[in-house]
C-alpha cells in the first residue's frame, strides 16, 4: 500500500532516520531470537531427557507401591499415608534468560527426604521402598517442572519475537525502503526539471543576446 | 516459601502427601482445569497425573501467563505420550517445527 508522501528533503531525512532504526532494531531482534531458540532447545532437550529418567524412577515407585497394597491392602496403605503431618518447601528465586523472566526452583532442606508417617507394624516395606524412590524422585520432578514452565515462557516470547521480526521485515522496512526511494526519484526528477528549465531560459537569454 | 500441589485420581498420588505436598483428586481433565485456575501463588509447582492432563493448549497457555505456579504433567504407566505432545507444541509454537525430532502425531 502506497502511503501518501510529502517528497521533501525534511521528509526524505526522517524516512532515512526511521529505516535506520528498523534496520538496527531487525538486527538486534534476530540476533535475540537466534540465541533464545538455541537456549530454548537446550532447554527443551533437557526436560525431554529428564521425563524420561523420572518415568523409570516413577514406575519403580509405583511399582513397589501396587505391591504393598497387594500385601496389606488398599485401605490400610491409604490410611498410612493420610496421616502424613509433613510439609514440603519450595524455594523460588527469581531468574532470567535473555530478559524473560523464570523461575528457579528447589526443594528446601530435607523436606523431601522420606520421612515415614506411619507405623511399621501394620504395613508393608514395600511402601517404605515406594516412599524413598519417590523422595528421591521430587527433586528431579520439581527440576523438571521449573524446567518446562522456562519451555513454555520462552515458546511463548519467542512466537511474539517471531512476529515482531517478521513485521518488521516484511511490512515496515519495506514500506520505509520504498517511501525513501520515491522521494528520491520525486526530488531527482524535480532536480532535472529544474535544470531543464534553466537550460531553456538560458538559451532563450542566448538567442535574445544574438538577435540585439 | 511455596507449597508443592499433586493433583491425581483418588487412590493414586497419595504417597506424595507423605512427602509434604498437598494431594488434590481429580477423576477428569475438565475438574483438573478447574482446580488449575484455583491455584493462587503460593504454589510454587503443580503436578497433574498425566492420564487426566488437561489439552495441551490449556497447559502451555496456563504456564506461560505468570512466572508461579510451574505446571508439569506427572509421569504415569499408562500414558506417556501426554508430556511429549505438550513439549512438541511449545516446539512448534517456538520455532514453527517438531526439529528435535520428537515424534508422533
Amino acid at each position: 500500500m502506497q502511503q501518501t508522501v510529502n517528497a521533501t528533503r525534511m521528509q526524505l531525512t526522517t524516512f532515512r532516520r526511521r529505516l535506520k532504526i528498523a534496520e538496527r532494531g531487525h538486527k538486534l531482534l534476530k540476533d535475540k531470537q537466534d540465541e533464545m531458540v538455541k537456549t530454548f532447545l537446550q532447554l527443551a532437550r533437557e526436560s525431554h531427557q529428564l521425563r524420561s529418567r523420572l518415568q523409570q524412577q516413577l514406575a519403580e515407585a509405583s511399582r513397589y507401591q501396587q505391591l504393598a497394597a497387594l500385601t496389606t491392602g488398599q485401605e490400610v496403605l491409604q490410611h498410612a499415608l493420610m496421616l502424613s503431618n509433613n510439609q514440603v518447601e519450595i524455594s523460588y528465586r527469581p531468574s532470567s534468560i535473555l530478559g524473560v523472566s523464570v523461575p528457579e526452583l528447589e526443594v528446601e532442606g530435607s523436606a523431601a527426604k522420606a520421612s515415614f508417617p506411619y507405623g511399621f507394624a501394620e504395613t508393608s516395606g514395600n511402601l517404605d521402598q515406594s516412599l524413598t524412590r519417590l523422595a528421591e524422585a521430587f527433586p528431579l520432578l520439581v527440576k523438571l517442572a521449573a524446567i518446562e514452565k522456562a519451555v513454555d515462557l520462552l515458546a511463548d516470547e519467542l512466537e511474539r519475537i517471531r512476529r515482531r521480526v517478521n513485521a518488521l521485515e516484511h511490512i515496515l522496512i519495506p514500506r520505509l525502503q520504498q517511501n525513501v526511494k520515491f522521494i528520491e526519484m520525486k526530488l531527482d526528477e524535480m532536480e532535472r526539471s529544474n535544470i531543464v528549465r534553466l537550460m531553456k531560459i538560458n538559451e532563450q537569454r542566448e538567442k535574445s543576446q544574438q538577435t540585439h | 516459601m511455596y507449597k508443592a500441589a499433586v493433583i491425581g485420581r483418588p487412590g493414586t498420588v497419595e504417597a506424595f502427601r507423605a512427602l509434604g505436598a498437598e494431594v488434590f483428586a481429580a477423576t477428569n481433565p475438565a475438574e483438573v482445569e478447574e482446580l488449575l485456575t484455583s491455584f493462587t501463588a503460593d504454589y510454587a509447582i503443580v503436578l497433574i497425573s498425566e492420564d487426566l492432563a488437561p489439552a495441551k493448549e490449556v497447559l502451555v497457555g496456563l504456564n506461560s501467563k505468570q512466572v508461579l505456579p510451574a505446571i508439569s504433567l506427572l509421569p504415569v504407566e499408562v500414558s506417556a505420550e501426554r508430556a511429549l505432545e505438550k513439549l512438541r507444541f511449545s516446539l512448534e509454537k517456538a520455532v514453527g517445527a517438531d526439529i528435535l525430532g520428537l515424534g508422533g502425531e
